[in-house]
Formats: structure tokens, C-alpha cells, sequence
């Protein structure tokens, strides 16, 4: 919301938010963008546990070994996974230099002083490797998204889940709301664009004034959006009755998820890079 | 058209809303009324009319305070008739947007058929067909909030074909839809009869789009006013008037002339018709 | 003729402009609007109408091009002075969905609060402004807006915009979604404004009959450029200009057509029911008493 300064009202922030499709999905036809969504959603698991099981470095390097391959398969550009990681630079600058000051057991090997602070070369050693299992953990987040599109993610949820309906998870329901989520947050994007426009064209400022002004200054906004929103749920509701929905009990999916060789295959690899990480770390 | 036993039966219809408190309101008072296997109907009256209270008990959304409705031999009442009901008569709505489900066209339409719990192939085939009835078919794999108004209803109607329904309400449809949009929807559901032997319940208050119609009922506070086929109904200007309606204009110009001493017959209900009938009076050869 | 109130001069807008989603809404638009006048804005959609009236009030800046209004020129790049939103009133579809305060006062107030007016002078335009659009300021004052009826929520939303005593007023579709008793209504408001309240006006219609019935002047756009910019009776002359865009004529005006083709000297610029009728039964009448005494 760059409100009149440089252009229009946060056009340029709002035209592309619409344009592109939501969430960092990159689509490619590579074969991590092939792979079933529930064998990606199931790695990502695995491996987030593996690379905090990892002992030393060795282990994080058979880890970031086999994250590099997997991001060149995949096809999605390195600059992309980089900027990924934008958002958390200063949580690993943070990490590091407490870790440097405070990680070292006491009595380490001082490399310099500051003030009453001690930066020890155990705690550098340290610290480099917690901040590299950071990254190395939102990369691999990273790349489950940038390979699976949301619909899909949705999907591999729901299936992987469904097996526990009986003990009370809500899997289709809770993948009905992430599709209809999906499905409206560009048109909700558009109306807000449309709403904040009309207002402004009665004079509002949405750019001026303390933090406390320019959140009072967002009522007009966000009061139309809620009544507009609960608007469209109400509707969808009964248009979805009038189709038949009476929840998920007796549905069938056009769509199929199947596991097929490959997803084999990428189980198989995941698994194997486990292992060599956790023997390799020396259990 | 008809057969002996109607598609939808309305008797004696009354609907109230907030009954026995302070907002208490009667919608529809007392309407009887027909639909026919295979007929396009057209369904008038202003705001306040009782229209859409009506549209909402041909599929059982709204259930009658008194009186009956039946769907082919169903009872509305009748709760384990409610499903069938929903699948024979599929409805569209107004607002294009709060209808689609789905992030994709072709998985929005599958959503009708995925509740009937069909097979994932016969709900395949189903989708394809109906996306190219509509003529949907090359958008199949597009995100909906890239489409226009015109297209938006066009997949909604697609998403209520795939159930294979027997009649199609279209609630206010085309309401919010720009003049190409109007045509686009209007095209579609005269071929859905055409082709498919659907019937169509158009619910409006354009009477351009009424005057299309095989015939035309006319509410009024909740009360049926008028009956009739387009000429019929359009005769009487005076009358529709004061029911707060308007005219399709050439009609409006057929009883100005008529009123002038032009003898203009019938009611033409397009200016083709009009002009055509003008010439022919005057004696010049069309 | 009178002096120029918002003027466009080679107006290009394009959307996004750099990214892989570019695209091109106005191209080289040359635009006068005149005071006081009732201007009708028409187009198939997408044909850049909505995108040209941002540019009035200056919601969006020119990506090439200039445009002034009242005088004062709008460039990229620079804060919009309060005044161009006080002086160009825009109303934009459905506008009973920017609602938002718990009374109508509160809502219609909004405007004239923004400007900074003070509390004797907010209460009286919002009185004013209630009364204008028909709401008894009594009545629905108080009231919270969402417990109106869709017409009334409009109204509401019109006399927020009017609150605000715009030289110009620029409705888009005002009458989308409305049955025609709600047309009738807010067009022949829109008439007295124009009339009663000498507000210059601008019209951005996709019924024809409307435009027809309360415009002076109509500017076509097609594809983000200038169509047709003509007085009303003559641009609906031109009905097969209109066609190939996809537009169409009155309908009254598209008997007279067919008439006129078929040989007889109707004059086509005829646009309410009313003229069509007296046209017709002029020429009809002259032809017939003229044709039965040769027979």
C-alpha cells in the first residue's frame, strides 16, 4: 500500500498479487514436480527430523549434498531457493552471534574479547552449525512448496489423513476449507483493491500517521471485506447444498492420486540418505 | 410440449419468513403454478416480488409454511426425497463468483457429481461433456477468477448439467452479468433445451430476456399477477406498469403507435418483427 | 461551448508494466470533459472505461500522457492534492459494498470528515445529501446500513459521494443489479443532479437506453482507444459502427433503422420510445394517405 506517493494505491503490489498464482509453487514438468504430493509431503517430513538427528558436519554435508541435487532436478532456479531464504537472514545472523558469544563450552579457546563478551572458536564452530542446519531445513520446506502446488498440497493432506477420520481428524472438511480458501484469495484480493479504491476516493488516507491511525484507517477496509466475506460463505453454502453436498460421507474424487515407480524410487533415496546421514554422524 | 404429468407442480404455495416474531413477512402468498417437461419458463417481478423465495422451493432450499410442492412425484417435504430432488432440479445463482467451489473449472464441475458418488471415470466423461455443451471446454484447466461473468455462470451451469438434472433454474442469473455475458447464458440455456429437452425456469426481471420464453408468469407481492406467453402478457401495457415492471421496448413502442392509429397487431416482441409489420401496412414490399 | 473540466491528452495506461503480466488498458486517449455536461462512457468490457475514470480523480497516474483537471495538471509521482478527490466524485459498481460505519450518518459522513470539515458543516451536507437520494435523514440516519435494503444501501453509498459536493460525478453502472422500478429511480436522480444541481456528469452505461435517455454526448471505447466521440443522436446513427464492436443501439432507434433501409425517410436519430413514435407515425401516415391515392 504505497497509497498516492509513488503511483496509484498499492496498484502495483495488488495487480501482482493477482496475477500470480498464490504460494511460491513454480511449475515445471520435473520429476519432483511429478512425484505424488503425499510421497513430497512424507519426505519433507523424514528429512526435517533426519537433519536434527544429524551429530556433525559430515552429516549436514551428505545432507546438503543430496538438497543441492534435489533443487537441480527439480528444475526451480537456485536464485529462487536463495531468496527463499531472505526472510530469516537476520534470525540466522541472530543465531550465529550468540552462539559465538555463548555456545562454546566455558573455558573455550578465546579468539576475541568485547567488552565482557567472549567469542570462543568452539562457539563459531557451533554456531556455524546450527545456523547451516537452519538453512538447510527451510530449504528443504522450501522445496516441497516451490514442486507442489497448493491444490495439490491439499490434496496429499487429505489422503494422507483420511486413514484417521475414524479417530476424529476432519480431513476432508479441513481440505475443503484450503480449496475454498484458495479458490477466493485472489478474488478477496481483487475486492480489497476495489474497496480500498472507493474509499480513497472519499478521501481516505490510508499512508499517514502513527501505527494506531493507520490501523484505524484500515476499518474502512477490512469492516466491508468481513461483511463481504461472510456475504460469499453463505451463499457458497447454499449453492453447494443445492449440488448435493452434505459433506464428505458417500463422495468420490474425480481426480486419483497414485503411487507409481518413481514414487518408490524417491522413498527408496530418502530413506538411503537418512541413513548414510545418521551413520555417518555416528549414532 | 406438456406430458400428463407436469415436471413440477406448485399448489397453494405460502411461504413466511420469521414466522410469529416482529420481521415476520409473507414472501409468496397462496401461488399455484406449473412447469412443463422440456418448456422454458420465464419467471417476472420486481424486487419484493416473491420470485426468488419461489426459485428456492422448486429444489427443496426452501421448504413451504403451507401448501405443496412436487418434483416429479417427490414431495419437497419429504426428507428422503431431498438429494433426488436437488439432482433433478439444479439451480443457478446470481452472484457468478459464490458458486465455484473449486480452483480449477473442470474439478468445480465434477464437484456435483463427486456428491453423487459416481465413479471417477463416469464423472470424467461427465465433465468433458458437459464443459463442451456449454462450450467451456478449451477453459477446462483454468482458474475461475480469470474468467468474465458470461463464463462464470456458464461453468456453474456445466457444474449443475454434470448431475444430469431434468429441469434448470436459473435464479437471477444473468442479473449481474454485462449485456455479452446475458447473451452467452441465454444462448446456452435455449440450447440445453433445444438440445437436451431440459426444462428452464428463468427467473428475471429483464423483459427482453422474458419475451424469449415459451411462457411468462408474472408475480407480484408474492402473488401470482399475470400468465401467459410473452404476447399475451405483453399486451397489456397499463397493466404491467403499475406491477412496477417495464416493457420490452418495442412493445412500448407497438402501443404508443397503436394508440396513434397505427394498427399494429399481435404483439411483435423484437424490432425485426415490428419494422416488418409496419412495412407490410404501408404497402412496401419487404 | 463551455470550458473544459477534465482533460486527457494521449492517455496511456498499462497495468504492471516490465512484468511478464503487462498488459495495455488505455492507448493514446484524447478526452475533454465540459462542465456541465452529461457525458455517456460506452464500450464492450475490458475496452479500458473503468481505467480512464481512475485517471480523473487520480486513483491512477498516466503511464504516458497527461491529464488535468479543473485545471491542475495530475503527474506521476506526486501526492494527490485532497482537492481532485473532493472535486471528482466516483462511484463505482455496487458501490452498497463499501459500506462500513454503524449508522448511515456515520458512513455519509465519512467523506466530508476526511476533508476536515467541521461537525455543523459534516451534519448538514450529510442531511443534504440524504435528502437528495430520497432517505429521510431522520428516519434512516440512525440506522446501522446493513439493515437496508440492497436499493436503499445504494442510495446510501451515492449520497457518501455526494457528501463530499463534487463538481463532477462519475457513475459506473449505477443501475447494475437493480429491477427496473430501481433503475428508474436512480436515473432520474442522476437526471436532476445533472439538471437541478448543474453537476457535470459521466456515465459509464452498458444500456444503451440509458445513455440516450440522459446524455448530451457519447465517447465509445474500444480496446483502450477513442471509438467514437459524438454527439448522442449522432453516434447511434452509426448503428453499424456500433455493431462491429459488439455495442448496440436503442432499440426504437433500431426500427427506425430498418425502416430507413427499406426506403422510407424515417430519420434515424430518434431515441425514446416517444420520438420513435411521433417519427414514425409522420412518415407512416404521409406514406400511407400518399400510397392509397395512387392506388
Amino acid at each position: 500500500m504505497r497509497g498516492d506517493r509513488a503511483g496509484a494505491a498499492g496498484e502495483p503490489a495488488v495487480e501482482l498479487l493477482r496475477s500470480l498464482t498464490i504460494g511460491q509453487y513454480v511449475p515445471r514438468a520435473s520429476p519432483v514436480h511429478r512425484l505424488d504430493p503425499r510421497t513430497k509431503i512424507l519426505a519433507t517430513t523424514v528429512l526435517m527430523v533426519v537433519v536434527f538427528l544429524a551429530r556433525d558436519f559430515r552429516g549436514l554435508g551428505v545432507f546438503a549434498a543430496f538438497l543441492a541435487g534435489a533443487v537441480a532436478i527439480s528444475q526451480v532456479p537456485a536464485g529462487f531457493v536463495l531468496r527463499g531464504l531472505r526472510p530469516i537472514w537476520f534470525l540466522l545472523l541472530l543465531t550465529l552471534v550468540l552462539q559465538v558469544f555463548f555456545g562454546g563450552a566455558s573455558g573455550g579457546t578465546v579468539l576475541w574479547r568485547l567488552g565482557p563478551f567472549a567469542a570462543t572458536r568452539e562457539g563459531l564452530v557451533q554456531g556455524l552449525f546450527v545456523t547451516t542446519r537452519l538453512v538447510l531445513l527451510v530449504v528443504s520446506t522450501s522445496l516441497l512448496t516451490f514442486t507442489t502446488s497448493p491444490v495439490e498440497l491439499a490434496d496429499g493432506m487429505e489422503r494422507l489423513l483420511n486413514p484417521f477420520r475414524r479417530l476424529g481428524v476432519p480431513a476432508h472438511e479441513l481440505a475443503m476449507m484450503m480449496t475454498i480458501a484458495l479458490r477466493f484469495i485472489p478474488t478477496l484480493v481483487e475486492e480489497t483493491e476495489k474497496i480500498m479504491k472507493a474509499q480513497m476516493a472519499r478521501g481516505a488516507d490510508l499512508d499517514t500517521g502513527g501505527p494506531l491511525r493507520r490501523a484505524r484507517a484500515l476499518v474502512p477496509i477490512l469492516v466491508p471485506l468481513f461483511v463481504s466475506a461472510f456475504r460469499r460463505a453463505d451463499e457458497l453454502a447454499v449453492a453447494m447444498e443445492a449440488r448435493g453436498y452434505r459433506g464428505g460421507e458417500g463422495r468420490t474424487r474425480m481426480k486419483q492420486l497414485r503411487y507409481r515407480a518413481r514414487d518408490l524410487w524417491a522413498g527408496l533415496v530418502v530413506l538411503g540418505v537418512g541413513a548414510l546421514v545418521l551413520w555417518s554422524g555416528g549414532l | 410440449m406438456s406430458q400428463p404429468v407436469p415436471l413440477i407442480e406448485v399448489h397453494h404455495l405460502t411461504h413466511v419468513y420469521h414466522a410469529g416474531t416482529p420481521q415476520e413477512v409473507r414472501a409468496v402468498h397462496d401461488v399455484s403454478l406449473t412447469v412443463h417437461r422440456g418448456e422454458f419458463l420465464a419467471l417476472v417481478g420486481g424486487n419484493g416480488s416473491g420470485k426468488s423465495t419461489l426459485a428456492k422451493h422448486l429444489n427443496a432450499l426452501l421448504l413451504p409454511t403451507e401448501g405443496r410442492v412436487v418434483v416429479d412425484g417427490l414431495d419437497t417435504r419429504d426428507p428422503h426425497a431431498l438429494w433426488e430432488i436437488r439432482r433433478k432440479v439444479g439451480m443457478v445463482f446470481q452472484n457468478p463468483d459464490n458458486q465455484i467451489v473449486a480452483t480449477v473449472v473442470e474439478e468445480d464441475v465434477a464437484f456435483g457429481p463427486e456428491n453423487l458418488g459416481l465413479p471417477p471415470e463416469e464423472i470424467a466423461q461427465r465433465v468433458e461433456e458437459a464443459l463442451r455443451t456449454v462450450g467451456m471446454l478449451e477453459h477446462r484447466r483454468r482458474e475461475p477468477h480469470l474468467l468474465s461473468g458470461g463464463q462464470k455462470q456458464r461453468v456453474a451451469i456445466a457444474g449443475v448439467l454434470a448431475m444430469r438434472p431434468q429441469c434448470i433454474v436459473l435464479d437471477e442469473a444473468t442479473t449481474m452479468l454485462d449485456p455479452e455475458g446475458r447473451r452467452e447464458v441465454l444462448r446456452t440455456a435455449h440450447r440445453l433445451r433445444e438440445q437436451e429437452g431440459i426444462a428452464v425456469v428463468h427467473i428475471t426481471h429483464n423483459m427482453e430476456e422474458a419475451a424469449q420464453a415459451d411462457r411468462v408468469v408474472v408475480l407480484h407481492e408474492g402473488r401470482v399477477a399475470l400468465e401467459g406467453t410473452p404476447r399475451e402478457v405483453f399486451r397489456d401495457v397499463q397493466r404491467l406498469r403499475r406491477l412496477r415492471l417495464d416493457l420490452p421496448e418495442v412493445a412500448e413502442l407497438s402501443g404508443c403507435l397503436r394508440q396513434r392509429g397505427i394498427p399494429v397487431e399481435g404483439q411483435p416482441l423484437d424490432p425485426e418483427e415490428l419494422a416488418a409489420q409496419l412495412l407490410r401496412w404501408c404497402g412496401v414490399v419487404v | 461551448m463551455s470550458d473544459p473540466v477534465v482533460v486527457c491528452e494521449g492517455l496511456t495506461h498499462v497495468y504492471l508494466r516490465g512484468t511478464p503480466f503487462e498488459s495495455v488498458a488505455l492507448r493514446g486517449v484524447d478526452l475533454v470533459v465540459r462542465r456541465g455536461e452529461c457525458l455517456g462512457l460506452v464500450g464492450p468490457t475490458g475496452s479500458g472505461k473503468s481505467t480512464l475514470v481512475q485517471h480523473f480523480n487520480g486513483l491512477l497516474r498516466p503511464t504516458e500522457g497527461r491529464v488535468w483537471v479543473d485545471g491542475v495538471e495530475i503527474r506521476p509521482g506526486t501526492a494527490v492534492v485532497r482537492e481532485v478527490r473532493r472535486k471528482v466524485g466516483l462511484l463505482f459498481q455496487y458501490p452498497e459494498h463499501q459500506l462500513f460505519e454503524a449508522t448511515v450518518f456515520d458512513d455519509v459522513a465519512f467523506g466530508p470528515r476526511n476533508l476536515g470539515l467541521d461537525p455543523e458543516e459534516v451534519q448538514e451536507r450529510v442531511r443534504e445529501s440524504l435528502e437528495w437520494v430520497g432517505l429521510d435523514p431522520d428516519r434512516f440516519g440512525p440506522r446501522s446500513p446493513f439493515s437496508l435494503s440492497g436499493g436503499e444501501m445504494r442510495r446510501v453509498a451515492i449520497a457518501g459521494v455526494l457528501a463530499m459536493r463534487p463538481q463532477v460525478l462519475v457513475l459506473d453502472e449505477p443501475t447494475a443489479g437493480l429491477d427496473p422500478e430501481g433503475r428508474r429511480e436512480i436515473l432520474n436522480r442522476v437526471r436532476d443532479l445533472h439538471r437541478k444541481a448543474a453537476l457535470t456528469v459521466v456515465l459509464i452505461s452498458h444500456s444503451m437506453d440509458d445513455v440516450a435517455r440522459l446524455c448530451q454526448r457519447v465517447v465509445v471505447l474500444h480496446r483502450g482507444q477513442v471509438f467514437l466521440d459524438a454527439p448522442v443522436r449522432e453516434a447511434f446513427a452509426q448503428s453499424d459502427r456500433l455493431r462491429s464492436i459488439g455495442l448496440d443501439v436503442p432499440r426504437v432507434t433500431d426500427v427506425l433503422l430498418r425502416l430507413r433501409a427499406a426506403g422510407l425517410p424515417v430519420r434515424c436519430d430518434r431515441l425514446t420510445v416517444e420520438e420513435a413514435c411521433e417519427e414514425i407515425v409522420r412518415v407512416l401516415q404521409g406514406n400511407r394517405r400518399w400510397s392509397s391515392s395512387e392506388a
